[in-house]
């Protein structure tokens, strides 16, 4: 090792954290948000200690503990601790491998490494840059937990522990991430990869969580060090020596392997294709299932297991809304706690399935923006194949997800319950939200035609619109009629299932998808 | 009846004029060159030919029908080749070859293998990890697969090294000798000066000069060097001179045929030594209409 092999490293360092702002700042916030909104809603929802203690035989069911693990210390500090440690960290981890990766091996793949090898900057400055970068941003992230738990008026020595264990568990995945990008050629490769360990990680946290061992093996894996570290139950600090220990080997490893390897080369090669495409790879619609299949699969996959996950523990989790007194009037109109609780989750599920058509939508948009639709569009192929091509998956994609979520959501809580009358239930409360949904692809559909550069972002911020309209109407701060405007209200919970809002949001989507249809065909194909 | 037929085409983005006016006509069979620099005005033209931009104003007929209207069928008789190659990081070369052409509707077998051959290409690999150069004939090969009448290709040897250059010229004059159309946009003067039977030249969205090569280079000028014992500087004078330089007794110039005459005229009552007169290159040409005017 020598020092001029990190010459210019604080420079990429700065030019790391100029790049994707709003990735980065999402990282920062959102962690600490969610732990300052889960505290100060269990300070609402359980005002005393003994209403807390009234949720205790919930608390101690094996299905909640199999997948929050055990609660440490009966208070709104263990509470608050115990439910956003897994989802943080989670999230923590996500946000810095892709960072880590899209620095290191995405630049390099993108030529972006290239220019940087021609002038004064050292061979490991940028792996180093990117690792630094993640940890900047990581230690911001875990002040602002630590910040917005002191604000809810949690005890100091607790929140810091919880912050911290969530920084180690994200500086492990920033290593991890580092590590995959030096071995493999593909920035694609190594994403791909880090998720699966986190899923493989994810798997024995469950076993270890209802067996409630605290001890061996469990001490190696990062998504345990915020229960090992025990916030709020006598801090074991010790935990973090572990985590250090494990993320500086990481480090150590994936700077050895960037310094023993050529620019572009890995240490498992690409793998190469097909020297001539299969005879059914002709059409429009074959290229976009290429390029779509990936993250349909994803969706569709994630979703099933989470409907399943949730379909059975519905009963176990109805009894912890039930023990909310200031939610029992919202309740009672949900019929009964049991059904509100499951249809708020359909309901709230399908708010964030509606991120998924818009990046189907996207799609169709970069590939414009990339001038591949130009190779394509100069082919006997028309504007209205190609825009249908991109459609099926907003629409029959996002069916398929929703609809196999509805299946699994309903065959868990058949199979907890021991009631068939649940799965049809559940399907359909499932299945009926799926026209409000088309309403956010009509809607950017309508964008990709005619406001192509802004469709993606107008298209998020009109669903994090939606999603306001719904949080603000449930605390009384919006009026019906002006929640009325967004199309999950039509399908909100209360609202007994009728064909009339169905049959309106199917208009409304079809004309959507209609007139940007119309929009797309009149514009230029801009990049 | 012309292949492409342009006239009066105009085309804006925002406040700016990309395209001024623009007048083309390219016969059946014939290799067109198109010049100009980055940003005259060239990819622009070739988007509107092919149906992705539609013009402000302005008519465009291309294989006798209207490339925004009728892009679907006119694309099944025409390739193109575009100036940026990106390719789909995920298929590998050989998939979007046969993808394309078969899109397109001719995916002649033997010819890809040709093809593949000729350019040197291992079409097994992924897109994301060819170099620019390969992806170049990627698509130059996906295009020269099919049996198409027309050839629209905007820079198709940019990224190409000098032997993988011959092997294109050499397909451009086969597509010739089959009697297709080829539209060469480019701004590498020796391979337009050698495959092209017409050449327009383009600046800030106006066609400059068109001709055939014959045609634009003994129309307008001939370049002079000579020699003269005598004063010289009553040369600046004369109009249809250009680019005069005088070094001491040397003097090199291009001057409009019109003015032959009175500038040999000036020359030998100067007193001159020496002579050497040429037909200007295409270079020449392309340096005088851009380097100042």
């Amino acid at each position: 090792m020598r020092a001029n092999d990190y010459q210019a490293t604080v420079r990429l360092l700065r030019l790391n954290l100029r790049q994707n702002r709003v990735f980065l700042a999402c990282w920062a916030f959102i962690p600490g948000l969610l732990v300052m909104a889960t505290a100060f809603t269990t300070i609402a929802m359980f005002p005393t200690r003994e209403s807390l203690l009234g949720i205790l035989p919930t608390l101690q069911d094996p299905m909640v503990v199999g997948i929050h693990g055990k609660v440490l210390d009966i208070s709104v500090a263990g509470y608050t601790a115990w439910r956003t440690k897994v989802l943080c960290s989670l999230l923590a981890a996500i946000f810095s491998f892709v960072m880590v990766i899209r620095r290191t091996r995405r630049d390099e793949e993108e030529g972006r490494r290239e220019l940087l090898g021609g002038v004064r900057v050292g061979r490991q400055a940028p792996l180093a840059a990117a690792l630094l970068a993640a940890l900047l941003v990581n230690i911001v992230m875990a002040g602002l937990i630590l910040l917005g738990m002191l604000a809810a008026g949690l005890g100091f020595t607790g929140s810091l522990a919880h912050a911290a264990s969530i920084l180690a568990c994200a500086c492990f995945f920033t290593a991890a991430g580092a590590v995959l990008a030096q071995i493999f050629t593909s920035a694609r490769t190594a994403n791909v990869l880090s998720t699966i360990l986190l899923v493989l990680l994810m798997a024995p946290h469950i076993g270890w969580n209802v067996k409630g061992s605290m001890g061996g093996v469990m001490y190696l894996s990062p998504l345990e060090w915020p229960f090992l570290i025990r916030a709020f139950a006598g801090e074991r600090f010790e935990v973090l020596s572990i985590a250090v220990l494990m993320i500086g080997l990481l480090a150590f490893l994936a700077l050895k392997l960037s310094a023993r390897r050529e620019y572009g080369a890995g240490f498992i090669p690409e793998r190469t294709g097909r020297a001539e495409a299969r005879s059914g790879f002709k059409s429009a619609w074959a290229l976009s299932w290429r390029m779509q299949k990936g993250s349909f699969w994803f969706w569709l996959i994630f979703l099933a297991l989470i409907g399943f996950m949730l379909g059975s523990v519905s009963q176990t989790l109805a009894n912890i809304s039930s023990t909310a007194p200031s939610l029992a009037g919202f309740v009672e109109r949900l019929g009964g706690t049991d059904r509100a609780f499951m249809s708020l989750m359909i309901y709230e599920i399908a708010l964030l399935i509606g991120i998924y058509p818009i990046l189907a939508l996207q799609q169709a948009r970069s590939e414009e923006s990339y001038l591949r639709a130009d190779t394509l569009l100069a082919l006997p192929v028309s504007r209205l194949r190609y825009y249908l091509s991109h459609l099926l998956f907003a629409f029959a994609g996002t069916a398929a997800i929703m609809a196999t979520m509805g299946l699994t959501l309903g065959v868990g809580a058949a199979v907890a319950t021991g009631d068939s009358g649940e799965f049809t239930r559940l399907l359909t409360e499932t299945m009926v939200k799926i026209p409000a949904v088309w309403v956010v692809a009509g809607i950017a559909s309508l964008l990709f035609g005619l406001i192509p550069r802004g469709m993606t972002g107008i298209s998020f911020l009109v669903l994090g619109i939606f999603i306001l309209l719904e949080f603000f109407y449930e605390q009384g701060a919006v009026s019906q009629a002006l929640f009325s405007l967004s199309p999950f209200a039509q399908v909100y919970p209360t609202h007994p299932i009728t064909a009339l809002p169905v049959i309106g949001l199917l208009s409304a989507s079809s004309l959507l998808v209609f007139l940007g249809g119309l929009a797309y065909q009149r514009r230029d194909v801009i990049s | 009846m012309p292949v492409i037929k342009v006239s009066k085409l105009v085309k804006s983005y925002g406040p700016t004029r990309a395209l001024d006016g623009i007048d083309l006509e390219v016969d059946s069979g014939q290799v067109y060159g198109f010049i100009g620099p980055n940003g005259a005005g060239k990819s622009t033209t070739i988007r509107i030919l092919l149906g992705l931009l539609r013009q402000d104003s302005g008519a465009v007929t291309l294989l006798g029908g209207d490339p925004w209207r009728d892009a679907v069928e006119l694309h099944k008789r025409l390739a193109y080749v575009p100036s940026d190659v990106t390719l789909w990081p995920n298929l590998s070369g050989g998939e979007v070859i046969d993808l394309l052409a078969r899109l397109r509707g001719s995916l002649n077998g033997q010819r890809r293998s040709e093809l593949l051959d000729l350019f040197n290409l291992d079409p097994s690999k992924k897109c994301r990890t060819y170099s620019k150069g390969n992806r170049q004939k990627v698509i130059l090969i996906s295009a020269l697969v099919s049996d198409v009448e027309l050839l629209i290709l905007d820079e198709p040897t940019s990224g190409l090294d000098p032997l993988m250059e011959e092997a294109f010229q050499h397909c451009v004059m086969k597509a010739r000798a089959e009697g297709k159309t080829v539209f060469l946009s480019s701004h590498i003067l020796a391979e337009v000066e050698k495959l092209c039977d017409r050449i327009s030249i383009i600046k800030e969205g106006r066609i400059v000069e068109q001709g055939t090569l014959s045609e634009l280079r003994y129309m307008r000028s001939t370049a002079i060097s000579a020699e003269c014992s005598g004063n010289i500087e009553g040369l600046r004078a004369i109009p249809g001179v250009h680019q005069l330089q005088i070094e001491g007794r040397r003097l090199n110039l291009t001057v409009d045929n019109a003015q032959l005459g009175p500038v040999l005229q000036y020359l030998a009552g100067s007193g001159i030594t020496a002579l050497q007169s040429a037909p200007p290159t295409l270079e020449e040409l392309f340096m005088r209409y851009y380097s100042n005017q």
